[in-house]
Formats: C-alpha cells, sequence, structure tokens
C-alpha cells in the first residue's frame, strides 16, 4: 500500500509540489513569526540581563526584598570560595549599588550609583566598548561615568564635578564630589537615564561600606546553563547568602514576556487557522479531481478502506515532506535575522524604548520552534486529509465516475 | 524659674564647650564618632564632627531659626528645616535633640505630673506638650529631673500618637568644671532592643567665653 501511495505521488508531480508548497510556507510563515517573537526576547534577556546584571546574583540574605546599603555583603568575613568553585562558574563580580541626589549647579536628580570594578566587569559594563567620550576609570581612579542621559540632563560635560548627596551605611552621611572622566551609552535604556558608575573603592569610601558589596555577580562560563549552576549554588551555598536568578530578580521582565507571548500566541491560532483552510483547500481540490479515479478503483473492486489508508498515507508523506523542507528552509531566514536584525525607526524605534527594549528585531536560532510548528503543522494537515477518507468513504462510484 | 529651665540653665551655663564621643550601636555593627560642641544661651549652638576622618569637619549649625549644615566633601552649606525628624548622622539621636535643644523650653509646656525615683536620685516628673504652632518633632516629652541638682536623669519621646519612640537614660554623674553633670546619656529606640547610641562626654567648658560672631554662617568653614 506503501508503494502504492509512493506511486501516487509521483504519478501527478504538479498536484504533489503544490500540496508539499502549500504546506512549506505555512511552516515558514508561522516558524519566522514564532522566531521574531522569541528572539526579540531572548535577545533583550540577554543583552539587559545577561550582559548587565548577570543571570545570577549573590547577595547578603534578605538584600533584595529591602536593597538597604545595611544587607550588604561583608566581603572581608564572607566566605566566596564554595560560590566561585563552582562548576561552570568563571569568577565573582562585587559591585556596590544605591542611590544618591545628584547636584549640579541648580539642578538636582535622583540617580543609581554603581561602583564597579571595571576590569572584572560583564560585558554591558565594559566601559571601553560604551564610553562615548571619555575615558575609563581604574579601582583607584577618583573620576565617574555618566549615562547619557544624566550628561544630558546636567547639561555637562567631560570634567564638570557632580555632587553626590546620600545616606551610606547605616545611616552615615554618604557625600561626595567627582568629576565627570566619561559619558557611556547603557543598553538599557532605563540604567541610561540614571545611571553613574563609578570606581568600587570610592563608593565604599563614599557609603562607608569599606570591604562591602551589595552584590556579588556571578559570571558564568559561556555555553554554560545559567539554571543549572543557580541550582547547585543555591544547594551548597551558605545560609547567610541569597543566590537568586534573573527570573527572581526581575519578575516584571517575566510577566511582560508572557503577556507579550499570549498575544503572540493569538495571532499564530489566527494564522493556523488561515493554514488550515489553505490546506483543506488543497485536499478538496485533489478529492475534486481524483473523483473519477477513486469511482474507477472503487467499480473495479477495491475496498473504500484500502483506498483511504492509500489516500491518507500519500497525503501523510506530502505533509510530512512539506514540513521538513519548510522547517529546513527558514532555518537560513532564522539565521541572518539573528545576526542582521531588524533596525526599527522613527516612532515604532521610540514607542518600543519607553518600554526599555532595544529597538532591534533578533529572530531565535533554536530548533524547538520550528519542530514545534512543523509538527502542528503535521497534524493540522493530517486532521485536514480526514476529509479525503470521508469522501472516499462516502463514494459513490456510478455518480463520481459520470462527474 | 520652672524646674526645666534651671535644669537646662543648670546643663549649659551661659555658654558651654563640650568634647564627647558618640557610639552608635547596632546588632552586628557599630561605630563611634567624635565631637565638639558649642552652647550659647537657648538660641546658638554648633557640633563639630572630628571623627572618623570621612565625616572630620562636618559641621551642624543653629542661630535661632537658622540650621546649617556644612558638609567639606562636597564644600557645600546646606539649610535643614527647623524640625527634622530624621536621625542624626545614623545614631539614635534626633537632629532636634541635638541641635535644637534649647528649643525645649521654648516650644513646650512643662507641667509637672508627679515624682519618681530614677537611678536612685529623687526625679520630678514633668510632661512637656508642644505649644501650638510650634515647630516640634514629638508630641509629647516626659522628663526626669533630679530635684535635688536640677540634672535631667531621664527622658521619653513620644510621638503625636502617643507612641514612645525613644528613651533617654543618664548616668554617671561627674564633676565638669565645677558642676555635676552625667557622663553619659544613652539614646535607646523603643522599636529595636539591641540598638541604641551612647554619648560621652570627655569635657564640659562652662567658663571660655564664645563670642556671638562664632555662630554665624560665614564662620561655619573656620569653626575648630
Amino acid at each position: 500500500m506503501l508503494k502504492l501511495a509512493w506511486r501516487n505521488i509521483w504519478r501527478n508531480k504538479g498536484r504533489s509540489i503544490i500540496t508539499i508548497a502549500a504546506v512549506m510556507f505555512c511552516v515558514i510563515f508561522a516558524v519566522v513569526l514564532r522566531s521574531f517573537q522569541v528572539g526579540v526576547w531572548e535577545n533583550m534577556i540577554h543583552e539587559i540581563v545577561g550582559n548587565n546584571f548577570g543571570y545570577l546574583q549573590v547577595h547578603q540574605k534578605g538584600f533584595w526584598g529591602d536593597q538597604s546599603l545595611n544587607r550588604s555583603i561583608d566581603l572581608s568575613s564572607t566566605d566566596v570560595n564554595p560560590v566561585e568553585s563552582v562548576e561552570g562558574v568563571d569568577r565573582l563580580i562585587p559591585r556596590l549599588e544605591s542611590f544618591s541626589l545628584l547636584y549640579h549647579g541648580s539642578n538636582t536628580k535622583g540617580a543609581l550609583v554603581m561602583g564597579i570594578d571595571p576590569e572584572m566587569e560583564l560585558p554591558g559594563l565594559q566601559l571601553n566598548d560604551i564610553l562615548l567620550e571619555g575615558r575609563s576609570f581604574s579601582n583607584n581612579d577618583s573620576v565617574i561615568v555618566v549615562s547619557e542621559g544624566l550628561a544630558t540632563y546636567f547639561k555637562v560635560g567631560l570634567g564638570d564635578t557632580l555632587l553626590f548627596m546620600g545616606q551610606g551605611f547605616h545611616g552615615a552621611a554618604a557625600y561626595g564630589a567627582f568629576p565627570i572622566g566619561g559619558i557611556a551609552r547603557m543598553t538599557n535604556p532605563e540604567l541610561n537615564k540614571q545611571l553613574v558608575l563609578m570606581p568600587l573603592s570610592k563608593a565604599q569610601y563614599m557609603y562607608n561600606c569599606e570591604n562591602r558589596a551589595t552584590t556579588l555577580v556571578v559570571a558564568i562560563d559561556d555555553d554554560t546553563d545559567y539554571a543549572a549552576v543557580g541550582d547547585i549554588l543555591k544547594k551548597t551555598t551558605s545560609k547567610s547568602l541569597e543566590i537568586l536568578e534573573w527570573k527572581e530578580l526581575f519578575p516584571e521582565i517575566i510577566q511582560t514576556i508572557e503577556v507579550d507571548m499570549a498575544g503572540g500566541r493569538i495571532f499564530v491560532t489566527i494564522l493556523y487557522f488561515i493554514i488550515s483552510f489553505v490546506l483543506l483547500g488543497t485536499v478538496i481540490m485533489m478529492v475534486a479531481e481524483r473523483q473519477r479515479e477513486f469511482g474507477i478503483l472503487v467499480s473495479i473492486g477495491m475496498r473504500r478502506s484500502t483506498l483511504a489508508i492509500v489516500t491518507m498515507l500519500e497525503n501523510i508523506i506530502l505533509i510530512m515532506g512539506g514540513a521538513i523542507v519548510g522547517m529546513a528552509v527558514v532555518k537560513p531566514i532564522q539565521f541572518y535575522f539573528k545576526y542582521n536584525p531588524i533596525d526599527l525607526s522613527g516612532q515604532m524605534k521610540e514607542a518600543i524604548e519607553q518600554y526599555n527594549f532595544e529597538p532591534k528585531l533578533y529572530t531565535t536560532t533554536s530548533f524547538i520552534i520550528n519542530l514545534n510548528h512543523g509538527t502542528i503543522i503535521f497534524c493540522i494537515g493530517v486532521l485536514v486529509s480526514l476529509y479525503a477518507v470521508w469522501k472516499i468513504m462516502k463514494l459513490n462510484p456510478i455518480e463520481s465516475m459520470r462527474s | 524659674m520652672s524646674i526645666l529651665k534651671k535644669s537646662e540653665a543648670y546643663l549649659r551655663g551661659a555658654q558651654s564647650t563640650a568634647e564627647m564621643s558618640i557610639t552608635t550601636v547596632r546588632p552586628s555593627w557599630e561605630r563611634t564618632m567624635t565631637a565638639k560642641l558649642w552652647n550659647k544661651g537657648t538660641e546658638m549652638s554648633c557640633i563639630l564632627i572630628t571623627g572618623p576622618k570621612r565625616d572630620a569637619g562636618t559641621v551642624f549649625m543653629k542661630n535661632g531659626e537658622d540650621i546649617w549644615n556644612f558638609v567639606p566633601a562636597i564644600k557645600k552649606l546646606i539649610a535643614l528645616p527647623a524640625a527634622l525628624v530624621q536621625n542624626w548622622m545614623g545614631t539614635d539621636i534626633s537632629n532636634d535633640a541635638l541641635i535644637n535643644a534649647g528649643s525645649l523650653t521654648v516650644d513646650y509646656t512643662p507641667s509637672v505630673i508627679g515624682s519618681k525615683v530614677v537611678s536612685g536620685q529623687d526625679c520630678w516628673v514633668l510632661e512637656l506638650l508642644p505649644k501650638l504652632d510650634a515647630p516640634v518633632v514629638w508630641g509629647k516629652v516626659i522628663a526626669f529631673i533630679d530635684k535635688a541638682t536640677y540634672v535631667q536623669l531621664g527622658g521619653e519621646f513620644y510621638d503625636e500618637d502617643n507612641f514612645l519612640i525613644t528613651e533617654m537614660q543618664a548616668s554617671e554623674l561627674t564633676q565638669f568644671d565645677g558642676r555635676k553633670l552625667p557622663k553619659i546619656i544613652k539614646m535607646i529606640p523603643s522599636e529595636d532592643t539591641e540598638s541604641y547610641t551612647i554619648i560621652r562626654y570627655v569635657s564640659v567648658d562652662f567658663t571660655t567665653p564664645i563670642p556671638d560672631s562664632f555662630f554665624t554662617k560665614s564662620n561655619i568653614k573656620n569653626v575648630k
């Protein structure tokens, strides 16, 4: 029977190609659509979370809920070796994060102050890569790097001094005056509006937090699954520390993704309806074309069920072929847009930047999406093919031969 | 003269210069600052932080209704409001108690509500209620004043809802420049039993005169 089905496919190449093409394009559309959606998020998480905040962070227990300097980690008394020695952990990056009121002339603005050791930092905070002008600092320098948005707000340039007024460890006064050594553009638009980077040692002094850090960012080796490392860390780390994954650190991102994904799923569902009718169309066409053939076969003694199975097999082969070709053909498209994202411009760009996302459309190259949608379309195809089975089972040979 | 005024007059004299250390204690941490304090009458006072280094040179000055804070790290003079609820420099001492101390007799109406033995001394119990429109932090202050010496040995500070916020305990009466004064003053916030702040007087000088010009905005950067 398989042989019969195979021969039937080759008997009418045009019809087979149309069916394969229909399935193929359906797969391509669905996969491209989903790839962009997932890809944009993947990229955003990598850029904003992975490169700026790290996928995993270590804090003193309770810090994330309170975010007070009083809950910073005492680096002199805390043993971080157990964390550093876990497989997949590259290094721990100390940061001191707090807030301060900035002064320049008669302008004031609240800012997020981050004390960093630039040599150890993640790619998103590699000063040399993000500086628009000026220079980077080393841990002993006494200059700061301000984000583009702050520099614009204060109308300041290199060499101007910003005054800091804030509260340090256990309520100590945290005042400081630092000249601007550089202006940087942060990939995270929210940070780009309010971040000040200063040498870790200077931040520690200003906030009266000598030898302390609010956060230890866990830098993980390339190609390592952060979730697996996180699981090990959560089991092994001492009780005085908390290990948080980015999903716990920034649940709002997850929520935003979920909302967006739900919207995407509705869109894909509509697409599937359209796809179903396209496929149904090809099946109806096929059945109509072969009315006479079916009629003859049944009248010369072929059992209807056998005929139905053969037709079904034909369709399954065609749809499967279409799905596989579609999954393969879409792969280069996915790769192309991953490395050459679509740059948005104009109003769309502004709208997206307001939501703190990079205004670029990336694709994902994850094969799961191809497989998922290939399978879904295959199933739709098989369901739709049942129309042919139904037609064959209630076939009236005489009438169909006359038609 | 009322008990409260006698007590304050005894504590301050016409003018006084004091050196002290202020230790803030938290469950797993403590910090000590050293400071110098000048007083003249009820209207003029000035505090200079002399240590640790990162805070040294910080000055708080009150003259009449003006309160100034000079921060050497940013070379800035900051005007503070008359009634500051915040605590002073991360201690358990309210800004009000330290800088604006003279205002107890000015802004509150005292009445004797009883007697009590505090630290072995027979004390008056005074209830101080703020005058209408007075720029004050507390809703009620209870003061325990030694009947014999007029030294204030204790105090309780309540907010406007009558909740106890901070308790003050004075101890170790010691001779300073001819007057017997508590050497140690302990401020205990009521919400946290393991936290407190201790002021230890090192020396008090009631004799050296201080000119009025000392307590001026233009002098604030020269205070030593």
